[in-house]
């Protein structure tokens, strides 16, 4: 077992009501999975990914992580996980906007305190791999909200995560480009053994999965 | 990793230039003033601090006490002190030193004179105070002659390549009237300048060998005494001071301190015959005023750079997320401070550099010591400079990677975290506003009190009086003073042994007070020609002047010679003058009656002059005439405007009547005006910094408004939308800074009020301290906070709201 949330309730109280965004959420995720999250706008599939991201608490449930509860878990024990085990994509990007697409990508690898030539090795591979080799000395903001995407990706895909948590990784790409990261991904899950939880508004996107799950109101519909 | 902050840290240096730019102004003014007036500090504790005996090394204070109260302490003893002492067995050594100018011609050429510091001391000093003698052997003294050593520096001034011991010297003398020949008997390595002993020639000559006066008469000398190496000063102190008590048979035994020599620089504001001496009081103040200013550039940075936290915020989350620890994200943040403290500590050293000749010029003496010279003091700075960065850079570096990543990346960190960062914001600003005010107000008394202090009036008319320096005249004083009233220029002259400037008097005496059983009031005598009060302009207000028409006014000469008691009793006879102040306080409503008291028969009531100083209040004095007096200063009135002709004619007398000796003139409202350099420098030193601090709480607030505004300018452009003006948008951003400014003033008003008061109290007239003089240092620091804030509000009040609105 990777990680287990069990009957989660994540809700903000607006005016004296609570409006849940998570309400009795469980979920089972095994090592090795490719999980899909759909569902409309504003069901809440942000929401759970930064759950599971601990980048976001929640109000009642159990949630652990291999089979530690991160109720106790330290914030030094989680810079660990993020260095070592967990890959994010966000929906908005977040690049560090000093910082040039290189050094974007380079950026995880620092903290893991990777030699510097086994760096460029590997900073080369990804911007090959993405063909962005010659964007590599540009800041964020002098590229296209596409290739922003591009740049986002890599820099979780460096460090060899064990876990890749995508927030509509594809939203900004066209087809093509799509399903370029989709097979990259379903290739990543397959041969590296890495586990997967995307949320994504395409059919096609959530297609590459093994699994998908349908968020409605904070809640998963049976399907 | 280090490289990597580095980098990332100059890129963000360069591209927030404004915020850049201000925070290293604002570090390098604060370190370089900090290094300059620590140098200062340092140079002025360093004192004495490299003789090699400096723990053994005492000099002997007597303390004068009447019934346990203190009277009077001196930077002496009573000579034959030496020869007590030397009995004792923890004494190892003991010599007299006395320090004064001479005018030395090295080159031998008649006329000519080198101002020379000169150590008049015994030959024990050599060992004592471990001088190195280069040349000769000056402990064995050259009877006959006066022994000089002198030191390398003015060897190779005025020797070039040759040895000059053996040789002989003449002086140029300001005070006797044929030059004295020395003989150089010994060269010396050049004593370091931070020591009150300086001396550029040490004049040896043998110990006086009088015994003790178990009357507690005779002369006084200044006396340095070495201890064997395990004695316990306070323990002989003790033993001594028990000892001189059996011995002397004086109705209030004088006791004897023994102040060890690294405090006697900075600790002597009592002894008279020192002439190199600093202030602790100054010294207190100097360090304080080093690190305020520090304080304040530092303040500037954390405000700075904590609002600029937002602008950081979205970066930390993501690297968070990326998996930096807490320690690697401070780390990275530390990098940054460093690098704005490594330009600034480097522009501060360069300033620094450059203002070392300044600050030469400012305390008048080389420096021994300063950051540059010394490898150790350098790297001391260093440290300090990598020590406070981290420190300053701490605070923001802890806030900003304190925060939650993904509060951060949805920016809600702005609306919540805000409130604690803006209270300490607030309060570092009130802080840095209080300093600047204090020091303002501090400026503003004391400019005031200078003012008054060479203003006032003293009585008589300081200007268009000339002096001559006190010397011996060879009875041909009365005649040279005759010779010069010849002159149409000169309207009145007097020979005298005091002048203004030269002390409270010729003498004082201490009677009881004629109203008060038990107080003593001190009277000050004058002894000069009879025309002392008319050349310094006093008004008589009853009676008559002192004048050589009547014939028993002015005591002849021969009249000092072999006094005995018939005569002491003629000087209750002796007609003087008395101010209206002495003649009030000893009730004198008689004139030409003999006053018990005063030792005198008062002819005449003058109008009250101050004596002394403006820190001193005015004494009672009594104005008595010698005939031809043979020591004293000429003191000339002369006509408004003609100092250059009567100069010249000066000049031209005196080489008839004086042709070996040293002629040196004086402007006697020069004199006056050089008692108060002490404060003059103080008011510099104020001015200087009250304007460094303003600047640089100016500095920090237009830091503190570019964020504001920036963070706010969508705030802006929608109030505008909504109909907001201009002025009400600068009022918005005002009214926030006004509120710290208000509080700011709370606190200084007190502190300046009590600490300027307290300053005041030094001096006898003083000025009181009025209410505008807060109003002004109020309006100053407010008007420079407005002006600032009120610009660069505007300039984004002005800014079209539909290019605000769609930058977010
Ligand atoms: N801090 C918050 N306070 C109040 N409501 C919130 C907060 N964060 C999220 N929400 C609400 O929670 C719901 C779920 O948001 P979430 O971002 O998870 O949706 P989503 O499924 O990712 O939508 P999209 O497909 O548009 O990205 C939304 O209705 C949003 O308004
Ligand atoms: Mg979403």
């Amino acid at each position: 077992m990777l990680l287990e949330l069990d009957h989660i309730y994540k809700w903000v109280t607006t005016g004296g009501r609570r409006t849940f965004l998570l309400n009795d959420l469980s979920l089972k995720v095994e090592e090795g999975e490719f999980i899909s999250i759909m569902g409309p706008s504003g069901s809440g599939k942000s929401t759970l990914l930064n759950v599971i991201g601990m980048l976001d608490g929640f109000q009642e449930g159990e949630y652990k992580f291999l089979d530690e509860t991160i109720h106790n878990m330290k914030e030094k024990h989680r810079s660990k996980l993020y260095k070592e085990y967990i890959g994010f994509v966000f929906q908005q990007y977040h690049l560090i906007d000093e910082l040039t697409v290189y050094e974007n990508i380079e950026t995880p690898l620092l903290y893991k305190k990777v030699k510097s030539a086994e760096r460029k090795a590997l900073v080369g591979d990804m911007l090959d791999r993405f063909n962005i080799v010659g964007k590599k000395d540009l800041f964020p903001n002098q590229l296209s909200g596409g290739q922003q995407q591009l740049v986002g990706i890599a820099r979780a895909l460096i460090s060899k995560p064990k876990l890749i948590l995508a927030d509509e990784p594809t939203g900004n790409l066209n087809s093509k480009q799509s399903d370029e990261i989709m097979q990259l991904f379903k290739q990543l899950n397959e041969e590296d053994g890495v586990t997967i939880i995307q949320a994504t508004h395409s059919e096609s996107n959530a297609a590459y999965a093994s699994k998908t799950i349908n968020l409605l109101d904070g809640s998963i519909t049976k399907s | 990793m280090i490289k990597n902050h580095i980098k990332i840290a100059w890129r963000n240096l360069l591209k927030n230039s404004t915020y850049s730019l201000i925070n290293i102004i604002g570090l390098t003014i604060g370190l370089a003033a900090c290094l300059a007036v620590t140098t200062v500090v340092i140079d002025e504790s360093s004192y004495d601090s490299f003789w090699t005996k400096k723990d053994q090394i005492f000099r002997v204070n007597t303390i004068n006490t009447r019934d346990g109260e203190l009277l009077e302490k001196g930077d002496y003893a009573l000579s034959g002190t030496n020869i007590a002492l030397k009995d004792f067995p923890e004494v190892e050594a003991i010599t007299t030193i006395e320090q004064f100018d001479t005018n030395f011609s090295f080159r031998n050429i008649q006329g000519e004179g080198t101002k020379t510091k000169v150590i008049y001391t015994n030959p024990s000093f050599l060992k004592m105070f471990d001088i190195e003698i280069t040349s000769g052997n000056p402990e064995n003294l050259v009877e006959g002659t006066l022994n000089i050593i002198i030191s390398e520096s003015l060897v190779k001034r005025f020797f070039k390549g040759r040895n000059p011991v053996g040789e002989t010297i003449k002086d140029l003398p300001s005070y006797s009237n044929e030059p004295n020949e020395y003989l150089i008997t010994g060269i010396f390595k050049d004593i370091p300048e931070n020591t009150h002993l300086r001396g550029q020639v040490i004049y040896l000559h043998k110990p006086r060998t009088e015994v003790l006066n178990k009357q507690q008469f005779g002369f006084f000398q200044t006396y340095y005494v070495s201890l064997k190496n395990d004695v316990n000063k306070t323990k002989f102190e003790a033993k001594y001071n028990n000892w001189y008590s059996n011995y002397t048979e004086a109705k209030h035994p004088d006791k004897f301190e023994l102040q060890p020599l690294q405090g006697i620089y900075l600790k002597s504001d009592f002894a008279r015959n020192q002439i190199y001496k600093g202030s602790t009081q100054k010294l207190y103040i100097l360090g304080a005023i080093a690190i305020l200013l520090l304080v304040i550039a530092c303040i500037n940075y954390v405000n700075l750079t904590t609002a600029r936290t937002s602008h950081k915020m979205q970066e930390t989350g993501v690297r968070k997320v990326l998996g930096a620890d807490r320690f690697q994200l401070i780390s990275q943040y530390l990098a940054e401070s460093g690098l704005f403290f490594l330009i600034s500590g480097i522009l501060a050293f360069v300033i620094y550099q450059l203002s070392i000749p300044g600050i030469v010029s400012y305390i008048d003496h080389p420096l021994a010591l300063t950051f540059t010279n010394s490898a150790l003091l350098f790297l001391c700075a260093i440290l300090s400079i990598f020590t406070l960065s981290i420190l300053t850079g701490l605070y923001p570096a802890l806030l900003i990677s304190r925060i939650n990543p993904l509060a951060s990346l949805r920016k809600k960190f702005r609306s919540n975290a805000t409130g604690q960062t803006q209270f300490v914001r607030k309060g570092l600003v009130v802080f840095q506003f209080s300093i600047s005010l204090v020091v303002l107000i501090a400026m503003i008394v004391v400019n005031q009190q200078v003012t008054l202090l060479k203003s006032k009036d003293i009585g008589f008319d300081a200007s268009n009086l000339l002096s001559i320096k006190y010397s011996t005249w060879q009875n041909k004083g009365e005649s040279f003073k005759n010779e010069l009233l010849k002159s149409p220029f000169v309207e009145n002259a007097s020979i005298s042994s005091w002048i203004p400037s030269g002390g409270g008097g010729s003498m004082n005496r201490r009677i009881e007070s004629p109203d008060n059983t038990g107080d003593e009031v001190e009277i000050w005598y004058m002894f000069a020609d009879t025309d002392l009060a008319e050349t310094l302009g006093l008004e008589i207000e009853k009676g008559r002047f002192l004048s050589d028409d009547f014939g028993g006014d002015a005591l002849p000469q021969s009249f000092y010679v072999e006094m005995d008691s018939v005569k002491k009793a003629e000087l209750e006879k002796r007609p003087s003058l008395i101010t209206a102040q002495a003649a009030k306080l000893l009730k004198v409503d008689q004139l030409n009656v003999a006053n018990k008291d005063l030792e005198a028969t008062p002819v005449g009531i003058v109008s009250n002059f101050n004596n002394e100083n403006l820190r001193t209040s005015t004494k009672p004095i009594v104005i008595q005439a010698d005939k031809n007096p043979d020591r004293g200063s000429l003191l000339m009135r002369i006509k408004p405007g003609s100092e250059e002709k009567v100069v010249a004619k000066i000049n031209e007398l005196w080489q008839d009547f004086f042709p070996y000796k040293l002629l040196e003139i004086n402007n006697v409202s020069d004199l006056l005006q050089k008692q108060y350099e002490a404060e003059t420098k103080l008011l510099q030193f104020f001015s200087f910094f009250s304007v460094l601090s303003l600047f640089l709480a100016a500095l920090g607030v237009f830091g503190l408004i570019v964020q504001v505004t920036e963070q706010r300018v969508k705030e802006i452009g929608i109030r505008k939308v909504l109909g907001a003006s201009v002025q009400s948008i600068v009022m918005l951003f005002s009214k926030d800074f006004l509120k710290t400014i208000a509080v700011a003033l709370i606190i200084a008003i007190p502190i300046g009020w009590y600490a300027m008061q307290e300053w005041l109290q030094d001096y006898a007239h003083r000025i009181e301290i009025k209410w505008w003089v807060f109003g002004l240092a109020a309006s100053v620091v407010i008007g420079i906070a407005m002006l600032t804030v009120g610009i660069q509000s505007a300039k984004k009040a002005f800014i079209n709201p539909a290019k605000s609105l769609k930058t977010e």
